[in-house]
């Protein structure tokens, strides 16, 4: 398992293109900006971002575990990942 | 010298008018302009205007008949006593059928008819000829091998859902008229699209309550207005229905169809029985559809059944959109982005269910969230 500031840095470059894919502006996307709130990203990206976070890390979520504590920032998804290894 | 008046077409979709009123009797001198019949579609009335001054010889068809658009509906000449012309006389009356075109042959004998049994509108017997003879009567292609009776009649494959419970229904009168006069959506649905304009800042603000009371990542707004299609089939069944022969079938369960993008492929992911889900419950089950869509993890019967249907394509600021019925429904609903503050909400419809004043009036109920806070 990746160290957490290595997750962080993979979710980012992740947030990053589906930025780009939206046809957005190029954003500087802080380690704890709401993704959503700050429209960074629409509903519709970041079911995107949830995928390939199953996709990446291998694991499946369940509908239960997305929430904003959970995935609301890159800061969080790192720690929930983190967290669902045991690291 | 005789000259015709033929029969206008009054609009696009409609090759068979009904000839309701004859304004002046054989024998009578009308003056360019006069008014010398009335037509009618299941949309308009039309009065059909003599071009020319001159008499009214004969009318070839009596009130309440259908005539094929084109055809000659009445003769006029210079004086009371010209003779009209044979070649565009009905054959019946000719006694003799007017030969068919090659076309119009094998289409005869596609539908089992003979060729004096059909009106010519000009001197050969043509395909149009031929279609407005078979619309007019419902008929459809013989079955494979011919066989004589009722049976041949039905050689066309069930438009129906399999599997899904239904109430099956005669059309109705206004419903069989629309279905035989547009002659090329007697088999398969032909869409209509409109559209309204409303606000979506009412929506949005729902979506946004409900996001927060049921602690949600995603704002569920999309979900939230397709769910409330299931509550159009209360409104009126034909928004959840399809057309099967001469027949309407009116779905028991709403399962609602919702287009997700997963790569490069487009689903229509269905979210079946949502009339008996709550909304938290159509959100959460279409959320695991989403998910899976984009995983390429979808079941068979997820992407399978859909009743009625609803899309958008809002995330890619597309403005307006008419979407692609999905097959044995009746209405698809289009959502879209704003422009200029502005949105649109359109559908695309079976006409021979829905009008557009049907749709409309679902559009109507479907651009404001429910009085509930969510």
């Amino acid at each position: 398992m990746a160290t957490e500031t290595e997750l962080k840095g993979k979710i980012r470059t992740k947030v990053v293109q589906l930025t780009g894919e939206l046809g957005r502006k190029p954003v500087v996307v802080g380690d704890d900006d709401l993704l959503l709130e700050k429209g960074i990203l629409d509903s519709a990206a970041v079911l995107e971002l949830l995928v390939w976070l199953e996709v990446e890390f291998d694991l499946e979520l369940d509908l239960d575990e997305l929430s904003l504590d959970n995935f609301g920032s890159i800061d969080k998804m790192a720690a929930f990942l983190m967290a669902r290894s045991g690291g | 010298m005789a000259f015709p008046i033929r029969t206008p077409r009054v609009n696009n979709n409609d090759d068979i008018v009904r000839l309701i009123s004859l304004a002046a009797s054989p024998g009578t001198f009308v003056s360019a302009g006069d008014l010398v019949a009335e037509i009618e579609t299941d949309k308009a009335t039309f009065a059909v205007e003599a071009e020319h001054a001159g008499y009214v010889l004969a009318y070839l068809h009596e009130v309440g008949a259908n005539v094929a658009v084109g055809s000659v509906l009445a003769w006029m000449g210079d004086s009371q006593d010209e003779a009209i012309p044979a070649p565009d006389m009905p054959a019946s009356r000719k006694g003799a059928a007017a030969e068919p075109t090659l076309r119009a042959a094998l289409l005869l004998a596609e539908f089992g008819v003979a060729a004096d049994e059909v009106t010519a509108a000009g001197d050969r017997l043509s395909v149009t000829d031929v279609e407005a003879h078979v619309a007019l009567r419902g008929l459809v292609r013989r079955a494979t091998p011919a066989t004589t009776g009722p049976a041949a009649r039905v050689a066309r494959p069930a438009y129906v859902l399999p599997g899904v419970a239904a109430d099956v229904q005669d059309l109705s009168v206004t419903e069989r008229g629309m279905l035989r006069t547009v002659t090329w959506h007697r088999d398969e649905a032909v869409t209509g699209y409109v559209e309204i304009a409303y606000d979506f800042a009412a929506w949005e603000a729902y979506g946004s309550a409900f996001q927060r009371e049921h602690k949600l990542l995603l704002n569920p707004v999309l979900s939230l207005m397709a769910y409330q299609l299931a509550a159009l089939r209360d409104r009126n069944p034909k928004y959840n229905a399809t057309v099967e022969g001469e027949r309407k079938v009116l779905y028991h369960p709403v399962n609602v169809g919702f287009t997700v993008q997963g790569g490069d492929r487009l689903y229509l992911t269905v979210v079946s029985g949502a009339e008996q889900l709550t909304a938290r419950e159509f959100v959460l089950r279409l959320l695991a559809l989403q998910k899976a869509a984009m995983r390429g993890k979808l079941e068979a019967a997820e992407t399978s059944g859909a009743t009625i249907g609803f899309t958008s394509m809002a995330r890619w600021g597309v403005v307006r959109h008419q979407p692609i019925l999905p097959p044995f429904t009746s209405l698809m609903v289009a959502h879209a982005a704003p422009l200029n503050g502005q949105a649109a909400l359109g559908a695309s419809y079976d006409h021979r269910l829905l009008t557009g004043a049907d749709v409309v009036a679902a559009l109507n109920f479907l651009k404001e969230p429910p009085a509930d806070e969510g």
